[in-house]
């Protein structure tokens, strides 16, 4: 039964990072626009952020160094503080915006107003954060992640063709039609990046500290990096399926949570649309929570201070300030009416060119025998990972100006 | 040094002025066109997911409202731009859609809660749909 709950991690993990507001948002669109043929990035992702998870939860189980501690350690310090500096920005945009999403969500469930209802709900997640071990944070909000299931139910329900998903899975160069290639690369690339947000491996590796887990359990670390992120892929696969189906047909082009909602709704009913806005504020609510403890565990971890759930917050106050003061600052962004959509656009972009940076130093100690002894990185592993980097470099390279040219992907 | 301010100065400034009136090419107004048809149509699947009786009505209230702010929104990027003849002609009908769909998203929200009117609607509203996407295939 332990075991089973340790998995809550992983589904936390991969709920509040791959079916963040960004990635609702992004498949959908993508699947408006091109059909299954975007299915590839979902795929590739799913298979590299395993790796990733994988890598780094072993890195830090076995040399207990989690991610920030390593980039300081392997890039050397001020190249590590600027690596750290982009990310702290990075990870309070993406609080903001899934924090916005987090009002819309309340307001489409209530219809009173979002902005003052998101101030009252963080409120309520920081105190739950703040009163609740890690082990119940990771369970609550991951388990109430799993009523995304209804997009899967509804992608099922809408009767998809079987072979259009199938070689939508196999890698296409061109667009083939309209709005071109440009914008196939760009939401090939934003899927890829969506999928490897940063904060999900740091919040990951921190949680495997947490929960103090030790060489022995590191079978159970790739069983939970799978299983989270093969449910969060098929989720993402179901997304794009509902876009298509939804939207395609009829030439939409999805700009609103709220239309995405409705579509995951579409075939189901008034419990489908209930189940679905109740997902979708699980899934926001435990990205939140993931990018404001991740904004406390980096820098943590960079200067060596006190951080974690298992120590009262007196102990480690730095950490304890800049997760709150992380939600704090999304909460002012929403008030002040800051559009979710622009954040996270910027953050998915912005993200993917940030991200070799962390990777790296990550491959690199798990391939150094001197630290990890015998749970080293296998000669497949560093090959995967070798060609995880250098996919992860072009995308990289590629992100922003395809995001200049493509002017955030608009058709 | 106060050269190179007045320089700066004067590039923003250029750069804001282009920003509240800019000129619109046919692949920004094809762009703004394909905006206003896709917000057309979203409405329409919206009014049939209300016909079915499915929603919840603050469902409905907040994703009306939700319509109308994004329809305010492409005004907004509308406002103040211009286009070389013929492609004037194309914006003004692409502001006159955007005028008749926010009137059309008006009567929605005053008319949930009322399904007889939604059919009447929806009509008018697939029209502004349709006419924003003949006149983008016309460009």
């Amino acid at each position: 039964m332990k075991k089973l709950l340790a998995l809550t991690l992983g589904i936390m993990t991969a709920l509040g990072s791959f079916v963040d507001f960004g990635q609702i948002v992004f498949t959908m669109q993508s699947g408006a626009l091109f059909g299954y043929r975007l299915l590839w990035p979902v795929a590739l992702g799913t298979i590299a952020i395993i790796i990733y998870l994988e890598m780094a939860g072993r890195v830090a189980v076995v040399a207990r160094e989690p991610v920030f501690s390593i980039v300081r350690n392997r890039v050397g310090y001020r190249g590590g503080l600027l690596v750290l500096i982009a990310s702290q920005f990075l990870t309070m945009l993406t609080c903001a915006a899934e924090l916005g999403g987090v009002a819309i969500v309340l307001h489409l469930l209530t219809g009173w107003s979002g902005k003052a209802l998101c101030v009252a709900f963080t409120a309520m997640v920081g105190a739950s954060i703040g009163l609740l071990q890690f082990q119940w944070i990771e369970r609550i909000y991951g388990l109430a992640g799993l009523a995304m299931i209804v997009f899967a139910v509804s992608a099922i329900r809408l009767h998809p063709d079987l072979h259009g998903i199938a070689r939508g899975l196999a890698p296409h160069l061109t667009a083939a039609g309209p709005p071109g290639n440009l914008h196939y690369y760009f939401f090939a690339v934003g899927i890829f990046s969506a999928m490897l947000m940063e904060y999900e491996v740091h919040f990951y590796s921190s949680g495997a500290i947490e929960e103090d887990w030790k060489p022995s359990d590191l079978t159970q670390n790739f069983a939970v990096a799978a299983f989270g992120c093969v449910l969060g892929g098929a989720l993402t696969v179901a997304l794009t399926i509902v876009g298509a189906m939804a939207f395609l047909p009829k030439g939409i082009y999805p700009v609103l949570l709220s239309t995405t909602t409705l579509a995951g709704a579409l075939p189901l009913g008034r419990a489908g649309l209930l189940l679905a806005l109740a997902g979708t504020l699980a899934c926001l609510t435990g990205a939140a929570i993931e990018t404001a403890m991740a904004a406390g565990y980096n820098v943590c971890q960079f200067y060596n201070l006190p951080w974690g759930k298992k120590l009262p917050p007196h102990k480690a106050p730095v950490f304890t300030a800049l997760w709150a003061g992380t939600l704090a600052v999304g909460v002012l962004a929403v008030v002040a009416g800051v559009r979710p959509l622009t954040l996270v656009n910027l953050s998915v972009v912005f993200g993917m060119a940030l991200m070799p940076m962390t990777y790296y130093p990550i491959l690199r100690t798990a391939t150094d025998r001197g630290v990890m002894g015998r749970h080293v990185n296998r000669k497949i592993d560093t090959a995967l990972g070798g060609v995880m980097l250098v996919l992860i470099a072009i995308a990289a390279a590629a992100a922003i100006p395809l995001m200049i040219v493509t002017r955030s992907g608009t058709p | 040094m106060r050269g190179e301010i007045s320089i700066a100065v004067t590039v923003l400034m250029l750069a804001l002025a282009g920003c509240s009136h800019s000129n619109l090419d046919s692949t920004g107004i094809s762009s703004q066109l394909r905006a206003t048809s896709s917000l057309a149509m979203e409405t329409g699947v919206f009014i049939d997911y209300l016909g079915t009786r499915h929603s919840t009505a603050a469902f409905a209230r907040s994703h009306a409202e939700y319509l109308a702010q994004e329809l305010e929104e492409q005004r907004r990027k509308l406002e103040g731009a211009r286009a070389a003849p013929p492609l004037d002609r194309t914006l003004e009908l692409c502001r006159r859609e955007q005028e008749q769909l926010g009137s059309e998203l008006r009567r929605l929200q005053s008319a949930i809660g009322h399904p007889e009117e939604l059919p009447g609607i929806a009509r008018k509203i697939r029209a502004i749909g349709d006419a924003a996407a003949a006149a983008r295939e016309g460009l």
